[in-house]
């Protein structure tokens, strides 16, 4: 149909609304509470339009268009009509922009200047509201409020946990939570965004910097595999806040907590500033030449004595793709064969037949498409926020969500089916659906009438295999059963992994038995278990914190108390780096390089170095292009680095099939004594966001808990709990009982620095009773 | 279920509130918060607690805030303690006309309380936020415990508030 805006002819679609055209073709009309992800309520009344045969001027949000209407943001009606509202709107709004953090980025301000008058014809006191400390991240100055209601409908519509509200009426309306209550949710840092004037703001940032006074830098999301795209704000050479840089097929106009807040762990106290080297047992620090040198001559004299089989050389997934491809071509020049990334998993069976890389096995804005997805292991709305907001837009296009998890997750986003299963319950169900066992008699029937109701090979179907289960003793049986009931409903496989960055390590061969693009290797080498297991006398870790990122922490103590040679490549110095180091080579965090990720769809996304890092502290891809060059490589910029890394990858189908076969059916795992694991943490994932200390603050970031299952917590009447964990005893006053957990298991939130460790991530251990 | 409070949802209450459940469908269950709050106020001497709202939206499956809008949105829920006997004086223009002010200040003067208070004794409630309760024809007019009390003078209020000493 054809309509007229300002008497220019513009053509649009039966269904849309005034301001949708508007703002396609650029025609600015004023706005508060309409925002294009949002339902349309409007209650702020500024995008009046005067349309021709109305005797008032009407909402462009929520007119929709009629063939041949005639409408008008210019003439006297809708100035007046403007004019009017914006004085509404300022009766009781303070004039306090001068000491408000959104000034100079204000909506309110901005459409005051353009649209509003010079005068008030109210004199009256304006109204103040009392303030509540609702979140470590939020800072709230609720008389600036102008009740446009975004927030309560991003919480109600977009998170899904409605967590603020309009409270009272007239003119005591207010915006605030529940009694008592914070607001916890892991998106909850969106509402600062679409909160058009300074009630709602960013608490972190806070009289930090002048909005004017900032550089904006883009970036990409190192906390998760989704790769959500950011816009890093810069004052004085500091990241002083992230704001969400717009992606449709990523991360929509969205952000989660942990981008969000996630870049103050860049500034933490336990940064590495300077070179160092043990020497006389003692780590001392040194210039570069000297440690690059120290290190050069160890690999030399390793190779030359040919016991680069004692060399281990593990690297964090998070890195960014041009490191890990260094990394793994620097250290095999060498001839090491002993090198990983999958520090925490432990069950390695399923290598072989892995798939060139781990993928969702659709694009992220493609998953509204299936019929039904079906997510093992994984907590979608603690683990992956931002992608639980694509799940709750698919669920309202009737995509039905099933979810088998160690802890079932009724509370949060809320699947048709939640079922919470021990590791060696899942095998034996996955078994039964595919039609191979005995019925489990600790599912209630109308779970398996449900799941057979909708579940059909005639619908599209999606298995998302999440990191959960990457650290399991028995991961390869999960895969091998899971495998065999994704043939039986014809389903499409997928994989949601534990960092940013796993699908390029599989790419680009940061492995034991693959080359780069999934070419068989030669002589294959340990994997990441095996090296720590076996005690080598020479470990490399890249980006990697002993205490917290690999399956088992004791293990880890173990093998750096015995070895020869520890060299760290890190950005932070913790406790054991500077007890066991022999080498300490600081390197930049992803923000202050140059870099890439590959996210879970496969999209290949480049970043410019954001900030500079202090004068000691070198590119870790400069590191070791180093080392190769004084090897008499080539030396690479990265400029070419980069374009060999692409040209690699480039001809590369993204889009193979997930679906694998494993050649040997594995062993059944028995299960004996009480299943344990550690919950994974949302603000624990890596070393970056341990360190920032908004989220640490945040309810999900201070968890700290051992929690039994309902049957273990009846049974045990102790005031304390006490157990045997392999060989160790532990003794804890903080437990509780936790009904959403599967019999006879016991679960820990996930490590931090300084907890008592608790040995392997997953497995067995005995109460004391 | 096991943390909704028993005392405010006894078996019949739990019937009542099954039963207002059922005028609405199913995804709309928010429909049934201000029938249910009714009845729960009614059986908490006319005030609502955090508990109420609490074990509500538990029961209903929705959000705490969902409910608390609506105790909060509405002048026929209180979320505070008040008298046993609830006092509503009609100011709106057809009472106006007819001195209401003089009435309510009599009112105030007897009692001790300002509008929104409650009496020491706990007996009176004086209503806040009361609009036209269509009685025009009766002006001035008041309610006490929804019961209209009309062509009011000061003796006649006296006499009614004697009535509920």
């Amino acid at each position: 149909m054809e309509i007229f805006i300002n008497n220019k002819s513009y053509t649009a679609e039966d269904g849309e609304t005034i301001i949708q055209i508007a703002d396609k073709f650029d025609i600015h009309i004023p706005r508060f509470c309409y925002h294009k992800h949002l339902s349309i309520v409007a209650n702020c009344r500024m995008c009046l339009v005067d349309i021709e045969g109305f005797k008032f001027a009407q909402p462009a949000c929520s007119t929709l268009v009629q063939d041949g209407m005639k409408i008008s943001t210019q003439s006297a009606k809708t100035k007046n009509a403007q004019k009017s509202t914006m004085e509404f709107l300022l009766i009781n709004h303070p004039l306090d922009c001068p000491i408000c953090d959104q000034g100079g980025e204000c909506e309110l301000q901005d459409v005051s200047l353009e649209y509003g008058d010079d005068h008030s014809n109210y004199m009256q006191f304006k109204r103040v509201v009392v303030d509540r400390d609702v979140s470590p991240l939020i800072s709230t100055d609720m008389t600036r409020c102008i009740h446009c209601s975004r927030c309560v409908r991003f919480g109600e519509e977009v998170a899904a946990t409605k967590e603020l509200g309009l409270l009272d009426r007239g003119e005591n309306m207010k915006i605030d939570s529940f009694i008592e209550k914070n607001i916890d949710s892991e998106l909850s840092g969106n509402m600062i965004d679409l909160c058009p004037v300074g009630a709602l703001n960013n608490k972190p940032y806070r009289y930090s910097a002048r909005t004017w006074d900032l550089s904006q830098k883009k970036g990409i999301s190192p906390h998760d595999c989704i790769g959500s795209n950011i816009f890093y704000h810069i004052y004085n050479n500091k990241i002083v806040r992230a704001v969400p840089a717009e992606n449709e097929n990523i991360n929509q106009t969205w952000l989660s907590d942990r981008d969000r807040f996630g870049y103050e762990g860049i500034y933490a106290e336990d940064r590495c500033k300077r070179p160092m080297i043990k020497k006389n047992e003692k780590l001392l620090t040194c210039d570069w030449d000297t440690a690059i040198k120290t290190l050069n001559q160890n690999l030399n004299t390793l190779k030359n004595e040919k016991k680069l089989d004692s060399l281990g050389c593990l690297i964090s997934p998070q890195s960014t793709c041009e490191e890990l491809y260094l990394f793994q071509k620097v250290f095999r020049e060498f001839g090491a064969n002993n090198i990983d990334h999958r520090t925490i998993e432990k069950d390695f069976d399923y290598q072989q037949d892995y798939p060139v890389m781990p993928t969702l096995g659709c694009d992220i804005k493609d998953l509204e498409a299936y019929d039904n997805v079906i997510l093992v292991g994984v907590n979608i709305k603690k683990e992956f926020p931002i992608l639980s907001v694509r799940m709750i837009q698919a669920q309202n296009k009737k995509t039905q969500f099933f979810s088998i998890n160690f802890q079932s997750s009724n509370e949060d986003f809320n699947p048709a089916i939640s079922l919470a299963l021990r590791n060696d319950q899942l095998r034996e169900f996955l078994d039964y659906l595919s039609n191979k066992t005995n019925k489990p008699n600790y599912i209630e029937e109308k779970m398996f009438h449900y799941i057979f109701k909708y579940i059909k090979s005639n619908k599209k179907n999606l298995i998302v295999i999440g990191p959960s289960i990457g650290q399991l003793p028995n991961q390869t049986e999960i895969l091998y059963s899971l495998n065999q009931y994704s043939k039986k409903i014809n389903a499409d496989f997928g994989y949601l992994t534990e960092h940013c960055n796993n699908t390029a390590s599989w790419l680009l061969g940061v492995l034991p038995h693959r080359l780069p693009l999934g070419k068989r290797v030669d002589k294959e080498g340990l994997n990441a278990y095996q090296m720590i297991e076996k005690k080598l006398s020479n470990y490399i870790f890249y980006n990697l914190e002993p205490e917290c990122d690999f399956w088992n922490n004791d293990l880890v103590e173990d093998a750096l108390k015995t070895s020869k040679m520890n060299v760290f490549f890190s950005s932070f110095m913790t406790p054991f780096i500077a007890k066991y180091a022999d080498i300490v080579l600081p390197i930049s965090t992803f923000a202050e390089t140059h870099g890439s990720f590959i996210n879970i769809e496969g999209s290949y996304q480049a970043y410019k170095q954001i900030i500079r890092p202090k004068k000691e502290i070198k590119l870790g891809w400069e590191v070791l292009n180093n080392l190769l060059f004084i090897n008499g490589a080539n030396n690479y910029t990265f400029d070419t680095l980069q374009n060999e890394i692409k040209n690699n990858i480039q001809d590369f189908d993204v889009t193979t099939n997930n679906n694998f076969k494993l050649s040997n059916q594995p062993l059944k795992y028995i299960q004996k004594d009480i299943f344990k694991f550690t919950l994974r943490n949302t603000y624990n994932t890596d070393q970056i966001v341990r360190r920032s200390k908004s989220l640490q603050q945040t309810r999900t970031g201070k968890l700290k808990n051992i929690l039994l299952s309902n049957d273990l917590f009846s049974s045990h009447k102790k005031g304390y709990l006490e157990f045997i964990d392999k060989d160790k005893n532990i003794k804890s006053e903080l437990y509780n009982s936790d009904q959403s957990l599967p019999h006879n298991t016991i679960a820990y939130q996930s490590y931090k620095i300084g907890d008592a460790f608790v040995g392997a991530r997953t497995g067995t251990v005995k109460i004391k009773s | 279920m096991n943390d909704i409070n028993n005392n405010f949802f006894n078996n019949e209450t739990c019937s009542m509130i099954e039963n207002i459940k059922k005028k609405f469908p199913e995804d709309r269950k928010k429909s049934s918060i201000i029938e249910s709050l009714l009845i729960l106020q009614k059986n908490n001497n006319g005030y609502l607690t955090k508990d109420i709202i609490t074990s509500l939206a538990k029961y209903l499956k929705v959000e705490e805030i969902d409910v608390y809008e609506v105790a909060t949105f509405y002048s026929m829920f209180n979320t505070k303690p008040v008298g046993i006997n609830t006092i509503s004086v009609c100011t709106n223009v057809s009472c106006m006309l007819r001195n209401a002010d003089n009435i309510l200040n009599h009112i105030e003067n007897k009692l001790g309380i300002k509008v929104g208070e409650t009496t020491k004794d706990q007996k009176f409630f004086l209503k806040d936020e009361i609009e036209c309760l269509a009685a025009c024809n009766g002006a001035p007019m008041m309610q006490v415990n929804h019961k209209n009390y009309e062509n009011l003078t000061i003796e006649k209020v006296d006499k009614i508030l004697e009535e509920f000493e």
